[in-house]
């Protein structure tokens, strides 16, 4: 009786205060907004695939024997999407060479995935121009995954990868991370197998373009 | 009511079965016995109470049309029926891709085969999935013809909004059943573009956590396989037409709610009189406007038949190939725009801006709210739309074939001759007549007029991409250009990257039976430098790869014809 009194005087009843049943059903509401929404943070879980880490590598070997000469074109390994390069930025050539802002020299051997940092093309190697071409939107890399051309955003990603004794078993020695990103492995002797880790993958960084300074950008 | 047979003995068999005749016609009608269809169809006036409304009333399949239309909008303009082509569209896609998912099992193992089935063995296979690509890139560009009309003669202003914004998602709809539909047949051309456009997708303004698990969802795994597959085979046959059909009735109820908007200069400013149609002034559905739309649907069908048999051929590329991506990858012609934008700015950028701008339009009847629909007092508006249109036709020419990526010149050639997969060129001649021995571009073979056609198109492909600095007649005349660090370019009318004064020639080799060599060799002398540089491109022929077959069956240009 009193509530109705409340009601009349307030006009439409908008202002009149939030009754009991009007409460309940607000928290109702907001329960079944709630459980919504939870259901589609579970639906977007649901919908992210199952896999093993690595499913397309786990880890791959090489023979020492394999790797390609200093500064040559590099070889491909299809099956663990990567290239084997091997580098020397001291004994320059059209296809490798140490840019103004590389303080360091570059040597030794790097896997690099093949897929194209740009929209996930595979790239591959034009021989007449010594570099990696991407065929969908024309990004160039140098020998070592450098960009030497956009559109690409950053360098080529690279693979983990250990130099082991012929035993198949000894480490002697593995990729060091710098900025975390595996810097080139140089080989030491008595090196017998590659072994790379395409479920080890490190994003390249963002340098300058190439050709910027060798002044024929596009 | 008497029973037919009761109805016999009191009228007599004839004048039963037409009074029963005529029951069964009212009753299918909703209304309408056969008198009054075929007053209907005669053009006579309806008797009164108008039979002609109830169908309207009391029948489902109409009971969302209006029972009439201003006279002033039953014209090609102002509509050009380009929302009733919109809606035509997507019912004829529904009924070709019903027809096509008859014969199409959505897994990597079986989709390209599925499509060669379809090609070659399945009666009339052909013609249903060229009318379902045509009807696809046809609906893409109805729409957006529906989107532009509808904003030149602001018909999106009050109280039309919501129809816009519903239109908008439309639209979206549309492109993305379109482009879903790309990768089912499982070819070179939909495994990349899609990669690509995923690979879009996941370069989102986005922390990279969200990034990484929209490839993964959109992607089904770490790159496109029998999972991704089957997600885009579910968006496109299930969940993207269920979500047009819900938002083309949402869309149209709201058509039908505030009618269609007359032409603007008939009408005074500010007013909306689409709904006070005056009595003389009603084009009734039936007979004229049913009418009409069988009309349009008979021209429509016979437009989308003929040019699925006579003018146009679906594309389909050789096997999807994970670990190869082709070159001269290409966007489709209604997202070449993106490929354009891709060139001008950082993807992050182009990725962030397309969903800004849709909300954009979205919003803008609510924001661009001046209150005439005319012309004249529209000029700043129309005059935005037309620089819009104008950028997006710069952008999509920016991503048309004319400027697609190049690799080396010799390669050019080589993907040109010698195609990395599948058939093409040289690959086409038969088996027989690649005789082993050492060739030069346009050499003539007597009694051999396959090699002849072979080395022909090897000659010409080399014209496209050589140059000559020293007189050699069989090349085009070089464009030398100074770089900005002092090495030269040379080019010429097709390209920018041509090969000097090069030396090529086709070596064919009989490795072991039944399985010859085809070897391009390039040898290049850079005329600065004095370098030579040596290339060659080795392709194998096995005497059963079924080239000749497959040249034709995918248009692709042999050395066979």
């Amino acid at each position: 009786m009193a509530s109705q009194t409340a009601t009349a005087e307030s006009g439409a009843g908008a202002s009149g205060g939030v009754s009991r049943r009007e409460f309940l059903y607000y928290i109702w509401g907001a329960s079944i907004a709630l459980v919504s929404l939870q259901g589609a943070g579970l639906l977007v879980w649901f919908l992210i695939p199952r896999f093993r880490e690595g499913e397309f590598g786990g880890t791959f070997t090489v023979a020492a024997g394999d790797v390609p000469d200093i500064n040559t074109p590099p070889v491909n390994y299809a099956e663990g999407r990567f290239w084997l390069v091997n580098l020397d930025s001291t004994q320059p050539n059209e296809l490798m060479y140490q840019a103004p802002d590389e303080p360091n020299p570059i040597q030794g051997i790097a896997a690099i995935y093949k897929v194209c940092t740009h929209l996930g093309c595979i790239y591959s190697w034009t021989p007449t121009n010594s570099r990696f071409e991407c065929p969908c939107h024309g990004s160039k890399y140098r020998l070592d995954g450098r960009r030497v051309e956009s559109p690409a955003p950053r360098t080529l990603d690279r693979f983990f990868v250990q130099a082991i004794a012929d035993d198949e078993t000894t480490v002697l020695a593995e990729a060091s991370l710098t900025d975390n990103f595996f810097q080139p492995l140089q080989l030491p002797s008595g090196t017998a197998f590659i072994r790379v880790d395409t479920g080890n993958r490190k994003q390249g960084p963002s340098q300058p373009l190439l050709c910027d300074f060798q002044g024929n950008c596009p | 009511m008497a029973t037919f047979v009761e109805q016999v003995r009191e009228m007599g068999i004839k004048q039963a079965i037409v009074t029963k005749a005529d029951d069964v016609v009212e009753r299918l009608t909703a209304g309408m016995n056969i008198n009054d269809v075929r007053a209907a169809l005669r053009g006579d006036e309806p008797r009164r109470p108008n039979p002609r409304l109830r169908p309207h009333a009391d029948g489902f399949w109409l009971h969302i049309r209006p029972s009439f239309y201003h006279t002033g909008v039953t014209n090609i303009y102002p509509t050009f029926r380009l929302g009733w082509l919109s809606t035509f569209m997507l019912v004829w896609e529904t009924i070709t891709g019903l027809i096509l998912m008859v014969f199409y099992t959505p897994s990597p193992l079986s989709a390209y085969g599925n499509m060669w089935n379809i090609l070659g063995n399945v009666p009339l296979g052909q013609l249903f999935r060229n009318m379902h690509r045509l009807g696809a890139e046809v609906m893409v560009l109805v729409v957006a013809l529906h989107m532009l009309r509808t904003f030149v003669t602001g018909s999106y202003k009050k109280p039309r909004q919501f129809t816009w914004a519903t239109g908008m998602l439309l639209l979206v709809f549309t492109i993305f059943l379109s482009f879903s539909g790309y990768l089912l047949p499982w070819d070179q051309l939909a495994y990349w573009a899609l990669t690509v456009f995923i690979s879009g997708g996941a370069a989102a303004p986005a922390p990279a956590f969200v990034n990484e698990n929209i490839m993964l969802i959109l992607q089904g795994g770490p790159a496109l396989g029998a999972d991704g597959l089957l997600r885009w085979y579910l968006l496109h046959v299930l969940l993207l037409p269920l979500l047009a059909g819900i938002f083309f009735f949402v869309h149209y109820y709201k058509v039908v709610l505030y009618g269609i908007s007359l032409p603007p200069g008939r009408e005074q400013v500010g007013e909306d009189t689409a709904k006070r149609v005056p009595k003389d002034e009603r084009t009734y559905y039936i007979p004229d406007i049913l009418t009409s739309e069988l009309m349009w649907s008979a021209l429509a069908t016979l437009f989308l038949v003929a040019g699925a048999l006579w003018l146009w051929d679906a594309p389909l590329e050789t096997h999807a190939d994970p670990v190869v991506t082709p070159l001269h990858v290409v966007a489709p012609w209604y997202l070449s725009w993106s490929q354009g934008w891709l060139k001008l700015a950082d993807k992050t950028l182009v990725v962030g801006f397309i969903p800004l701008l849709l909300v954009a339009f979205i919003v803008m009847p609510y924001i661009e709210v001046g209150k005439s629909r005319r012309y004249a007092d529209r000029r700043v508006g129309l005059t935005v739309a037309m620089l819009f249109i104008a950028a997006m036709l710069v952008s999509n020419w920016m991503g048309s074939p004319e400027f697609r990526v190049q690799s080396s010149p010799d390669r050019e050639v080589s993907i040109q001759v010698l195609p990395e997969e599948g058939p093409g060129g040289i690959k086409g001649i038969p088996y027989e007549h690649l005789t082993p021995g050492t060739y030069s571009p346009g050499q003539v073979i007597d009694g051999n007029p396959f090699l002849t056609r072979g080395l022909e198109l090897f000659q010409s492909a080399m014209y496209q991409q050589s140059c000559t600095l020293t007189g050699n007649p069989q090349w085009t005349a070089c464009t030398v250009e100074t770089l900005d660090n002092g090495t030269r370019r040379f080019s010429n009318f097709f390209t920018t990257d041509a090969m000097p004064d090069p030396v090529a020639h086709l070596e064919i080799v009989e490795v072991q039976p039944n399985l010859k060599e085809l070897i391009l060799h390039y040898e290049i002398t850079n005329p600065d430098t004095g370098a030579v540089s040596k290339t060659e491109w080795t392709r194998p022929r096995h005497a059963f790869s079924n080239y000749e077959e497959e040249c034709r069956f995918l248009n692709k240009s042999c050395a066979t014809d």
